[in-house]
């Protein structure tokens, strides 16, 4: 990973909860703000809105049961990005085995007990016969930071931090499956290996992920997850391609494939043939504006009938 | 449109765009301004429910129609507030200050990329939306942004 143009994205991403945090506290004191937020109603400059024809006063009234409405969707909207709590016929919350077991020469795992692995319990269902395909970054390595599980992505930390269940939950919860679905993640006997079970109310998919962490110098990250399909990153004169290899459900449809090369993180679709070479180059008709900077970053999905993801991975350059 | 319709269908807009108004006002205008302008927005879109709910964009008119109120704040010497704030600085948060007195000296659109990119994960197009800018310039405002963040953050600013 390019280190000079990552420092500043690793401190934006850890800025999250901190703006997050004064936006839900600005959104909880709607209660007590909604007389100012009906005066403000009244001070907005609607020109370039449509008018209508109400009097100031029913704009107050109707303002003010508006703004209590807000108040309370505000509250639930912007704490709904919080780590979700179990419902009441949620599975029982699940612990993985105390202890920090090192994988392969450049690899640790923290296996630190997780409080609640149980990630189901949001409230707004899924939409009926479609899965909701989420906007999240999936960032891959980073310093190690306490506040990572919070952000928008994750960063793997040590001594204390996120299990690989809760590094795996976090990183199809948020880029893969957004947060409008229940989403589970079930230790096995392998500690690299996870189950997530993301169930819409259809049809419920389980993704098997395999995570690995890694330490390069002073970042310790999560740089590879893997499903049931394999694949690999190979180099051809320069340019970085992904390659499916196996394990492509018949289900898929499409590949989307998003990676980041200097500042930008750009966004392909190509067919899911398997051998088949998908070049991670700029699309046509956009200029690359970091030609000489490599690509960071490739996090694909495979997309089947009704935008349902069937599949997932990624790994860092 | 019976008032039990428009109840649910206002919620479900709440539920599925309100967040993301909220997020993008305040990032470009920061927390207080961007969140007053935001609950105006929502309440307004209340009111006039029945003339949003067919726009294929909702969120995106709001969001520009919302700038008119944000900029006469701006215009008035409001400040813009990113936390962490002095009077509320903590421990924990004390290590965004610098961060947080860089955003604050970032051009408004330049911020609204940065920020909902890089904190919040959406892709340029996706700001595109809601701002109503084209993607390219989208990107031009990021990479301005982070130059201008890199530069802020390295020299150590002061406000």
């Amino acid at each position: 990973m390019n280190r000079n143009s990552s420092v500043i994205e690793d401190r934006l991403a850890r800025y999250r909860p901190t703006l997050d945090d004064a936006i839900t506290h600005r959104a909880s004191g709607s209660d007590s703000a909604n007389e100012s937020a009906a005066h403000d109603l009244v001070d907005v400059d609607w020109d370039s809105a449509p008018v209508g024809q109400n009097s100031p006063r029913s704009r107050l009234l109707v303002g003010a049961v508006a703004a209590a409405l807000v108040g309370v969707l505000g509250v639930f909207l912007v704490t709904r990005d919080q780590e979700p709590a179990a419902p009441a016929n949620a599975t029982e919350p699940l612990e993985t085995s105390d202890a920090t077991s090192p994988i392969g020469d450049d690899a640790v795992v923290d296996t630190t007990p997780a409080t609640v692995v149980a990630g189901s319990g949001l409230t707004v269902p899924c939409p009926d016969g479609t899965d909701t395909v989420g906007t999240g970054t999936l960032y891959l390595g980073g310093p190690a930071s306490d506040q990572n599980l919070a952000t928008n992505g994750f960063i793997f930390s040590l001594p204390q931090g996120p299990t690989p269940v809760d590094v795996a939950i976090k990183a199809i919860g948020l880029p893969v499956i957004g947060l409008e679905c229940s989403i589970t993640g079930i230790p096995t006997a392998d500690d690299n290996v996870i189950d997530v079970l993301v169930e819409p109310p259809a049809v419920p998919a389980a993704l098997d992920l395999a995570v690995t962490i890694s330490e390069t110098g002073d970042v310790i990250g999560v740089t590879r997850i893997e499903g049931t399909t394999s694949f690999e990153v190979t180099t051809t004169g320069g340019t970085p391609s992904l390659r499916l290899l196996d394990g492509v459900p018949s289900s898929a449809q499409r590949v989307q494939v998003r990676f980041k090369k200097g500042d930008d993180v750009w966004e392909l679709s190509a067919d899911p043939t398997l051998g088949t070479d998908i070049p991670l180059i700029v699309p046509g008709g956009e200029a690359d504006n970091f030609p000489s900077e490599p690509v960071d970053w490739v996090l694909f999905t495979l997309i089947g009938t009704n935008e349902r993801i069937v599949g997932a991975g990624g790994q860092v350059l | 449109m019976q008032p039990e319709v428009k109840e649910q269908a206002f919620e479900a807009f709440v539920r599925a765009d309100g967040d993301r108004l909220r997020r993008a006002m305040s990032s470009q205008y920061g927390v207080d301004i961007g969140g007053e302008a935001t609950d105006a927005a929502l309440a307004w879109a209340w009111e006039y429910w029945d003339r949003l709910h067919p726009m294929s964009n909702p969120a995106g008119y709001l969001y520009r129609v919302s700038q008119t109120q944000a900029r006469r704040e701006v215009r008035r010497g409001r400040p813009v507030t990113f936390p962490p704030e002095p009077t509320h600085r903590t421990e924990a948060t004390s290590i965004d200050d610098d961060l947080a007195v860089a955003l604050r000296s970032m051009p408004d659109r330049q911020r609204v990329a940065v920020l909902m990119v890089h904190v919040y994960g959406w892709t340029p197009t996706e700001v595109a939306e809601i701002t109503g800018a084209p993607a390219t310039t989208v990107r031009s405002h990021l990479r301005r942004g982070l130059r201008h963040l890199r530069k802020s953050l390295s020299k150590g600013i002061v406000e």
